[in-house]
């Protein structure tokens, strides 16, 4: 890993370790509270507001340490890679591994949160069973699925051919199947967890906070299996061309404008929202 | 969405049950759809789980809904418009029946005989 690669990997620690921080701030946790509110259209009733900024701060923390310890064991794996294999790609190991570490701790944070409700309140409950299709949207699950499998099939072109393949190319496509695996395991069982609320917007709000968690898990695997297309295919064409630059630089394009592709398409489709209209179709209710 | 209510006169059994059929019947819980798990929904209303395997079980003894296995409870799929409505009827009769505590036999009887008459 170059020095370069080094001073990215700290800025990114730095970043995650300031958030990390910020979360304990009572200004950041409701900045960031709003926020949240704003992005997923839904309003923050002041009889809310404690439970659903906690919530927030804990997937924020939750976010930010998994960004560190991704960031941090990936560099430590790199550190000790042999450094002219994994030239290449160790930005992309880097990047991969920093979407690792956040769908990690997304995820744990998500099996700690727990709010204690009065025994003797009213209690709100959808009468209709829930899936992860409910919460994270058919472009972004299938697009995971497909991705990783792409990025399977690559490498295993590459290895099939020839082409120097490294561990650490080895070890992005390892990652990508296991947070893809991780997502749809982990996400069944944080969707198939209980939901207790007093009132509709209390439901709806740990709908938003769930969602939220569930798009940071699906989005690992999509990263990873990217960057595993774009390290695989970059070998390959290597191999295959004898090592033509212009070839490389037309197939990171390629895989670049695919990933861009993607991302407006996922944007245009305004994702955070997307449990809204799948499970509030009428609007939340107060 | 249905609601329990801890501090109501009437029994959470009796105030799920309710509700779940109402929503069947008026179709916001559509033929084919699936309900929460026993223990999920006792979860969401802090209710014990043998309350929610009870209201199932009478739903399922109304017609209301079906347990296909480990697949889940599901609202029942009825066949054609016409065989609906007179599923609903039958429920509603057997609601009310039920309500005013009269014998299930006398009940199936007067049916019968209004059937024929």
């Amino acid at each position: 890993m170059n020095n370069t690669a080094w001073i990215v990997a700290a800025l990114i620690a730095a970043f995650g370790i300031a958030r990390a921080f910020g979360t304990y701030q009572p200004a950041q946790r409701e900045g960031r509270a709003a926020a949240f509110a704003r992005a997923v259209a839904l309003v923050l009733p002041d009889a809310l507001r404690p439970v659903v900024t906690e919530r927030v701060a804990l997937r924020n923390r939750g976010a930010a340490l998994g960004l560190v310890a991704g960031i941090a064991t990936t560099a430590l794996v790199l550190a000790t890679n042999d450094a002219n294999s994994a030239q290449f790609a160790s930005p992309f190991l880097l990047i991969g591994g920093a979407f690792a570490g956040v769908a990690v701790g997304v995820a744990l944070a998500a099996a700690r949160a727990s709010a204690p409700l009065d025994p003797q309140a009213v209690k709100y409950a959808r009468p209709s069973a829930v899936t992860l299709d409910d919460y994270v949207a058919p472009l972004e699950r299938a697009g995971a699925r497909i991705v990783v499998a792409l990025a399977v099939i690559t490498v295993g072109a590459a290895i099939a051919t020839g082409a120097a393949v490294s561990g650490v190319l080895i070890g992005l496509v390892v990652l990508g199947v296991a947070a893809l695996i991780v997502f749809e395991v982990a996400g069944r069982r944080i969707v198939g967890r209980g939901q207790p609320a007093e009132s509709p917007r209390h439901l709806a709000w740990d709908d938003a906070v769930r969602a939220s968690v569930l798009r940071d898990m699906v989005t690992a695997p999509i990263i990873l299996g990217a960057d595993a297309v774009v390290v695989a295919g970059g070998a390959l064409v290597d191999h295959l061309l004898g090592g033509s630059d212009l070839a490389q630089i037309a197939i990171v394009v390629v895989c670049v404008l695919a990933a861009a592709g993607l991302a407006i398409a996922s944007i245009t489709s305004n994702p955070q929202r997307y449990f809204l209209r799948r499970l509030w179709p009428a609007g939340a209710a107060a | 969405m249905i609601s329990v209510d801890p501090r109501s006169a009437v029994p959470p059994f009796e105030q799920l049950r309710v509700q779940l059929l109402e929503q069947v019947e008026s179709g916001e819980l559509p033929a084919g759809a699936r309900l929460p798990t026993v223990r999920r929904l006792a979860e969401d209303l802090g209710i014990a789980p043998n309350t929610v395997a009870r209201t199932y079980r009478e739903l399922e003894a109304t017609g209301a809904i079906e347990t296909r296995g480990r697949h889940g409870s599901f609202v029942t799929t009825g066949g054609d418009a016409a065989e609906q409505q007179g599923q609903r009827a039958a429920r509603e009769f057997a609601e009310r029946i039920r309500q005013l505590k009269l014998p299930a036999d006398d009940a199936l009887a007067w049916a019968a005989a209004a059937l024929k008459g």
